[in-house]
């Protein structure tokens, strides 16, 4: 997958996330309730996302397969993240967070465990 | 009305505006101009012209736009039956069909494709435009915020407001008219401060309130109708320019001036971000250096207007359409008499020696309410009482007619005001009837003026005295003709019934011009010369006589002159060669006689 989401092609993705797998109608369904978007809106993003490698489509039903986890939207968005606005440091994101509000001891003690496994690798 | 009528007409409240615009944009409220230009954008969409008694064109006397109205596309169907001058049987004209409002009337049909494809691809283009941008607005998410949703609260407004924000989009724009939606891009959710969001909330609400969406919609409809029009591209521009600086004034008008400055620095900071679909939508921030230059500056200068500019600009909006987007209207006065109109059959024969043209009324005061669609798109109008109007001007007489050889007019159907002043006719193309002969009646295109002396108007006014009698004329060779049939009333040849005349009677009438009648040779005179030739050629009937001339002697050729009010005024000598020549031109349809059914 090449193209970057955009925020409606991932509200889509988060209903398939969240259910696993799902028929267009289905997810049509889900986001009417959600965010108000009519059927032809909905299937139009997912034609999109299919477009864009993030679905997969099988019939019968038109069942719909995400092909893409959510983690990984999820490091490709900090990375870039990290990329344009930190001067590729991720460090300067690190000190960012840290800086923005006071952490528990639990999460400095997560955090670090986080950077140890990250070290070894 | 044609599409250049309108055109000319807008183009001149375009001009209007621009003249006000220059000295004050920054005096009166902004909302004037927008006004100023909805009216433009309106004047230039409606077909129909709106009259008033204080329209420029009436008062300068301009010439409206010349109407060389050629080349729309219908034909018509009628009372008439014509048989084409020299051959093959009868024919009858085609179905009706009618004419669009909108034809250019350009001077052949190749302009009226032009045009066409020139309007199809602007509204296609924005039309494309308009889907494209929809479906991505569609996809936009509805926002959650707190912050946000207590602010757009506070706007009031009767129909729905909703607030949604996108990654598609770089700047804020408002979108929907039943269902308005105010869309912020994404960004704006975190990555901006409270006042911030304020302005732009109020700025777009602004321009939801007045139905900004609905006026770009008319001036886009204008713009592709008129697309060959500079001035009104320029309009166009100008337009959504000055929607922008009217809502910049409302949005300080409900905040209060002294936000001026922090208005200001919002937009600049905006102005980075933009969205790429700026015709359609009220964008917030602005594209081009110039016009962001105008807006700050316009806000800087926004100061509360007094009443006395708001009286200032009303009067300036109402003036402005009454003068410029209205067409001048003759006053009417009802007291004349109610037209005459006859609706007549034409038949051109061939009796084996020659022509023989025939007018027959049958029918007076016709309603001819199915016909005038016909006649609208070259200029006439009928009001309620049902006189005719030529581009606005009282129509003293309209023919109906065309011409089947040069100076041969037959006329199918007359319209006669007393009180009118502008003498008309229609202009037909002969179109072929595919079996060899051709219909003069073939294809209507256009309804044009009488040169001032063609038409001889007292001589029109009673159809009913000349039903009398007439007379039935053959037209032998070019421009020759004798009657060959005369009807009770009638003047015929030689045989001595001259209306119940004698020929020493008739011939008594011309005596005050130099005629003398020597009724025991059978020998007319005219100042002492020997007439062969005699013509008396009236509305109500055409007398002529030939003489036999002793041998060796050469007789002239007289002929009767009438002033503008159809009396007697003299006898004058006709040479040889002006027979024919006089003949064809004199014998219009104003002298065609009328015979009675």
């Amino acid at each position: 997958m090449e193209e970057k989401l955009f925020n409606s092609e991932l509200k889509v993705m988060d209903v398939l996330w969240r259910e696993g797998e799902a028929t267009a109608k289905h997810i049509a369904q889900v986001l009417s309730d959600e965010v108000g978007w009519n059927v032809n809106t909905t299937y139009t993003l997912i034609k999109r996302c299919i477009k864009k490698g993030a679905i997969e489509r099988s019939e019968p039903n038109f069942t719909c397969r995400p092909l893409i986890k959510k983690e990984e939207i999820q490091r490709l968005e900090t990375d870039e993240l990290v990329n344009k606005v930190y001067d590729g440091s991720v460090d300067k994101l690190f000190t960012a967070l840290l800086g923005r509000k006071k952490l528990s001891e639990d999460q400095i003690k997560r955090l670090w465990a986080i950077v140890e496994e990250n070290e070894e690798k | 009305m044609s599409i250049l009528e309108m055109s000319f007409y807008g183009s001149m409240m375009i001009l209007a505006v621009l003249l006000f615009r220059v000295p004050l944009l920054n005096r009166l409220p902004k909302r004037t101009f927008t006004a100023l230009w909805s009216i433009a954008a309106i004047r230039l969409i409606l077909p129909f012209p709106v009259y008033s008694p204080f329209s420029l064109y009436g008062l300068l006397s301009l010439p409206d736009t010349p109407s060389e109205s050629n080349g729309s596309a219908f034909t018509y169907t009628g009372l008439y039956e014509v048989t084409a001058s020299n051959d093959l049987g009868i024919n009858t004209a085609s179905e009706t069909v009618c004419a669009d409002t909108y034809t250019p009337c350009f001077s052949s049909s190749v302009w009226l494709y032009i045009w066409l494809f020139g309007a199809a691809a602007m509204a296609l283009t924005f039309l494309l435009l308009y889907f494209r941008s929809k479906r991505e607005f569609k996809a936009s998410l509805p926002v959650d915020n707190e912050r946000i949703n207590a602010l757009a609260g506070g706007l009031r407004l009767r129909r729905k407001l909703r607030i949604r924000h996108s990654d598609r989009i770089s700047s804020p724009l408002a979108y929907g008219v039943l269902r308005p939606v105010i869309l912020l891009p994404s960004s704006y959710l975190t990555n901006s401060e409270e006042k911030e969001i304020e302005f732009v909330l109020i700025h777009e609400f602004v321009h939801i309130c007045r139905f900004d969406a609905v006026k770009k919609l008319f001036c886009i409809t204008a713009l592709c109708l008129h697309w060959f029009n500079p001035l009104v591209w320029l309009m166009f521009f100008l337009f959504n320019r000055d929607m922008e600086l009217a809502c910049d004034e409302g949005v300080l008008r409900h905040m209060g001036e002294e936000f001026k400055t922090q208005y200001a620095a919002a937009l600049i900071k905006a102005e980075a971000r933009k969205s790429g679909l700026d015709p359609l939508f009220s964008a917030f921030a602005f594209k081009k250096g110039a016009a962001a230059e105008e807006r700050i500056k316009a806000i800087m200068k926004t100061k509360t207007h007094t009443l006395v500019s708001a009286a200032l600009s009303a009067i300036l909006i109402c003036g402005s359409a009454t003068v410029f987007a209205s067409s001048p209207a003759e006053n009417t006065d009802n007291t004349a008499a109610a037209p005459i109109t006859s609706a007549a059959q034409i038949a051109v024969e061939d009796n084996g020696e020659g022509q023989i043209g025939k007018l027959t009324v049958i029918e007076k005061n016709v309603n001819y309410d199915e016909n005038l669609e016909r006649y609208k798109p070259f200029g006439l109008e009928e009001d309620e009482n049902g006189i005719l109007y030529y581009k606005g001007k009282r129509v003293r007489f309209f023919s109906d007619c065309t011409e089947i050889e040069e100076g041969m007019e037959i006329s199918g159907f007359n319209y006669i005001d007393e009180a009118g002043e502008v003498d008309i006719h229609t202009v037909y193309e002969e179109t072929p009837n595919g079996d060899g002969s051709s219909n003069p009646f073939g294809k209507l295109v256009g309804i044009e003026e009488y040169k001032p002396d063609e038409v001889n108007f007292p001589a029109m006014l009673s159809p009913e005295v000349v039903s009398e009698g007439g007379a039935t004329v053959a037209f032998i060779g070019e421009g020759e003709f004798e009657i060959i049939e005369g009807t009770e009333g009638a003047y015929a040849e030689g045989d001595g019934s001259q209306g119940g005349m004698t020929l020493e009677e008739k011939f008594a009438q011309y005596k005050d011009y130099g005629i003398t009648y020597d009724e025991n040779n059978d020998a007319l005179y005219y100042n002492g010369k020997i007439v062969g030739y005699f013509i008396d050629l009236t509305s109500t009937g055409v007398f002529t006589k030939t003489f036999e001339v002793p041998e060796g002697e050469e007789g002239i050729a007289v002929k009767t002159l009438y002033d503008d009010s159809g009396k007697l005024c003299g006898i004058e000598e006709i040479t040889g060669t002006e027979i024919s020549f006089d003949l064809v031109e004199t014998f219009s349809y104003n002298d065609i006689e009328i015979t009675n059914v």
